[in-house]
């Protein structure tokens, strides 16, 4: 499902990101990428999604082969993956139903459909009640999951989330964490890039481990944590 | 792309002026006005050549022939101007008809006046009335026709000419300077108005490129805003100039002056050039709004 080979990523200042690093995940697994700021989690994010180019080696992600991919592409490659971010970028202007509609209207999915998936989708992630209201009016757990809806309407096979609990309670951290366990039983591939430790040893899934651009560990397929 | 998003773009565009519509109004009075400025001037370079047309036609060459000159010279004479390519028509006129010609200048009545004392021979020389395809080969014919032994003296108004002639040529430089500049300013003032859309919708293009709505899909709506401030001003502009037009003929019609009345009287009426100024300002409004846009959102399509 998603694969890199003897990748390395240097930025234009001389500032080596990742350094020849190997990695297979597959299809319907649920992995969290642990690191401190600088150990190569962003980076590895920007390739997957082919925001940057790797300088060496080969990524794959789905069907489609990161290395020679055409510009045209790149839209296509980002609807088989949803993301998440820390800092949820909704639009503020509008409700938490049409932030989750416009990403589905922007990928040219016909209205028809948008309407009858949005309730669902938002339902799956325990907002139906606050389909209507605006993001600021939302907590920061509830954001989230209106982000998360979004990821999820286009039903994209691989979910990547980029500190998902970054900006929120850790009571509520846990709903979020849960909310992607429930997706992935239900056949996503889920990526979880965090810092944080605690939660990554409640969860017990597979995990790896990045520092200095290098892989530290990895437990392997829903492996324990050392 | 379906007909659903496609509208829905649309609107996105439509909905763009208004969010934005300070810069909005700002863009679409700067273009109108460049408009009105390039249709202007060439609707005044329009009535400028017509009126030149109107003296070129009168503005002629006389070459004066010899007395002496005999039947078989003449006939060369005939067919040497014949020949001459820059000419476009020419007439003899015999020295009889110069005569009369020049009485009737005078206003002499034949029987009585000044000529009576050239009873003996008539004075007036024969002459061809010479008219050129174009004006601006006046000197070069002149000096070509008074290079042959039959001419004698070959003249036009040289002032009229050399004015005519280089009015058009400053008319069309400084047109076009004045156009470029115009339409250059333009570009500007909607490509930074539309900028300000763009950078006001930031989030939501950086949001599109996450979930992966391609560049087309997402420079359609500026696109569209573009080329709506691109028509609104040239509607504008239209009526603009229009009230122009038609206020200045109103002035000259009731004006007394003699010269203006002539320049009326060779004017182009509006009725007859409207849907071309109308095309055009269309076709150049959504080119440069167009243009302007495109410009204005690459920067934000990188990611």
């Amino acid at each position: 499902m998603i694969e890199f080979k003897g990748v390395s990523k240097v930025y234009p200042n001389g500032t080596v990101a990742l350094n020849d690093i190997d990695l297979f995940i597959e299809k319907g697994e649920f992995v969290f990428i642990l690191g401190h700021s600088g150990a190569g989690k962003s980076t590895l994010l920007k390739l997957m999604m082919r925001e940057e180019k790797a300088t060496k080696g080969t990524i794959v992600v789905g069907n489609y082969n990161l290395t020679k991919i055409k510009n045209r592409q790149i839209p296509y490659l980002r609807r088989r993956m949803g993301f998440v971010f820390q800092d949820f970028r909704l639009i503020p202007n509008l409700t938490a139903y049409d932030n989750v509609a416009f990403a589905m209207r922007v990928t040219n999915i016909p209205s028809r459909e948008i309407r009858k998936r949005v309730p669902y989708i938002l339902h799956l992630v325990g907002l139906s009640n606050k389909s209507r209201v605006y993001p600021e009016q939302l907590s920061g757990g509830e954001q989230q999951r209106v982000a998360l809806a979004r990821a999820l309407a286009h039903n994209p096979p691989i979910i990547v989330a980029d500190e998902p609990t970054g900006n929120i309670d850790p009571e509520l951290s846990y709903e979020i964490m849960e909310l992607l366990s429930e997706i992935n039983r239900l056949g996503t591939t889920i990526l979880v890039v965090t810092h944080e430790q605690e939660m990554v040893k409640n969860f017990h899934k597979r995990t790896i481990k990045l520092e200095d651009g290098n892989i530290l560990f990895d437990t392997g397929k829903q492996g324990s944590t050392t | 792309m379906n007909w659903g998003s496609f509208k829905y773009l649309v609107k996105q565009g439509i909905s763009n002026i208004w969010i934005n519509r300070l810069m909005s109004f700002a863009s679409i009075g700067v273009l109108s006005a460049c408009l009105v400025l390039i249709g202007g001037a060439m609707l005044l370079s329009l009535n400028v050549r017509e009126v030149f047309y109107k003296v070129e036609g009168q503005n002629e060459i006389r070459a004066f022939i010899e007395d002496d000159v005999t039947d078989k010279e003449m006939e060369e004479l005939r067919v040497h101007i014949e020949k001459m390519d820059k000419i476009a028509t020419y007439k003899f006129i015999s020295k009889d008809d110069a005569l009369i010609e020049a009485q009737d200048m005078m206003g002499v009545d034949p029987e009585e006046g000044i000529f009576e004392d050239y009873k003996y021979g008539n004075p007036i020389p024969a002459n061809y009335i010479i008219t050129l395809k174009d004006i601006s080969d006046t000197q070069e014919v002149i000096d070509e026709l008074e290079a042959l032994p039959m001419i004698y003296k070959a003249n036009a108004l040289m002032s009229v000419v050399e004015t005519l002639t280089g009015m058009e040529k400053v008319l069309l430089m400084f047109g076009g300077i004045i156009v470029l500049v115009l339409v250059l300013a333009s570009l500007v003032v909607i490509s930074n108005s539309i900028r300000l859309t763009v950078f006001a919708r930031r989030r939501e293009i950086n949001i599109m490129k996450y979930v992966g709505a391609t560049n087309g899909f997402i420079r359609l709506p500026f696109v569209v805003e573009g080329v709506l401030v691109g028509l609104i001003a040239a509607v504008m502009a239209f009526l603009m100039l229009l009230g122009i037009y038609e206020g200045i003929n109103y002035i000259v019609d009731e004006s007394s002056v003699g010269i203006l009345a002539s320049i009326k009287a060779s004017s182009i009426a509006f009725s007859e050039v409207w849907m071309w100024v109308l095309i055009g300002f269309a076709g150049g409004g959504t080119f440069i709004g167009a243009l302007g846009s495109s410009g204005a959102i690459r920067k934000y399509l990188k990611v």
